[in-house]
């Protein structure tokens, strides 16, 4: 999650400097829009992941059933 | 039990989840590809000036995940009620897996919305009436998570949020006909009526986009509330330690208080 958030505001980030040096022009906005999406979705989707394994570990076996 | 919901032994995942993650996959790339290469930009009515250009683009994205949000929003109220009705914990969990799901689809409406107004309007945020009530929804639906985090007792804890959960529902509606209650500068509707205005390709990536963010939305839901169902789980049992030695506690006090009287 932490590298999804580094990365998008990476990218914000480099298009806000584009912005101040030369206006991108739509498809820039629109690739770093498909970006924010995909990294933020792809993050939070990893976190989630990552915290079932988490919890599931401190479980006994016979609970780790989905209902 | 079925193979396909056997879980993973350290984890939220099982082998059905795993294939229809591969198949979320599969549709996300297949989307990336008709939207952002396929399609062709938009070049309005007539080629006329206001034609939309590539900007036509993030509508696909933009568009799909605030449906995706309304949706998740919706099964907490819908989960909220039952579980008023049922007081089945179940409903309770897949409220709170909704909201936090709702939040993040919420935060990516926003996002979006705002690149495209920085192109389209010339400003990253105006206080428009759509944005104001998606940033209050936001809020609310933050301030849901916040409360379940809040309180401990797991009963106390899915009544309050069942009741938030129902009442925070009263603002999507808002959000939705916001652009058609009150005047602002967030464009009207462009599908959710009888004469869409657009057509041909472009629509289909729109409608492919919702598709695709409402698997993505299900598929992110079996791992969220498989998340939330073994918390519970792990709370349960902790709450059975606790009680247990406080009993282990009262119990060893009793014995040593005849001893202390002799």
């Amino acid at each position: 999650m932490i590298t999804a958030v580094v990365t998008t505001l990476a990218s914000l980030a480099t298009l806000l400097a584009q912005e101040n040096a030369s206006v991108p022009d739509e498809m820039g906005y629109v690739w770093a829009s498909y970006a924010l999406v995909v990294a933020v979705l792809a993050g939070y989707a990893v976190v989630t992941i990552r915290r079932g394994r988490a919890v599931g570990k401190r479980l006994p076996p016979d609970e780790r059933r989905w209902m | 039990m079925n193979p396909l919901f056997r879980m993973h032994p350290d984890g939220t995942a099982s082998r059905g989840s795993r294939i229809f993650g591969l198949l979320v996959a599969v549709s996300v790339a297949v989307f990336l590809a008709v939207a952002l290469v396929i399609s062709p930009p938009d070049s309005g009515p007539n080629a006329s000036e206001n034609s939309m250009g590539e900007l036509v683009r993030i509508m696909y994205v933009h568009v799909p995940v605030a449906v995706a949000c309304y949706l998740a929003f919706f099964v907490t109220a819908l989960a909220s009620v039952l579980y008023l009705v049922r007081r089945t914990e179940g409903w309770d969990l897949l409220a709170a897996a909704s909201a936090e799901v709702g939040v993040v689809f919420t935060l990516l409406t926003l996002a979006t919305g705002s690149v495209w107004g920085h192109i389209a309007w010339g400003t990253w945020w105006e206080w428009d009436p759509r944005l104001t009530s998606t940033l209050l929804m936001l809020i609310v639906y933050i301030g849901y998570l916040a409360l379940r985090g809040a309180v401990i007792d797991p009963v106390v804890r899915a009544k309050r949020a069942a009741v938030v959960g129902l009442v925070a529902f009263a603002n999507v509606p808002i959000v939705h006909y916001s652009v058609d209650w009150w005047r602002g500068i967030h464009q009207p509707a462009t599908i959710s009526r009888l004469d869409p205005t657009i057509d041909g390709l472009k629509l289909f990536a729109l409608m492919f986009g919702m598709l695709v963010a409402i698997a993505v939305y299900a598929w992110l839901m079996i791992h969220r509330f498989r998340l939330e169902y073994m918390r519970a789980r792990l709370e349960e049992k902790g709450l059975d330690v606790a009680l247990a030695e406080r009993r282990a506690e009262a119990g060893a006090g009793a014995l040593a208080a005849p001893k202390g009287a002799q």
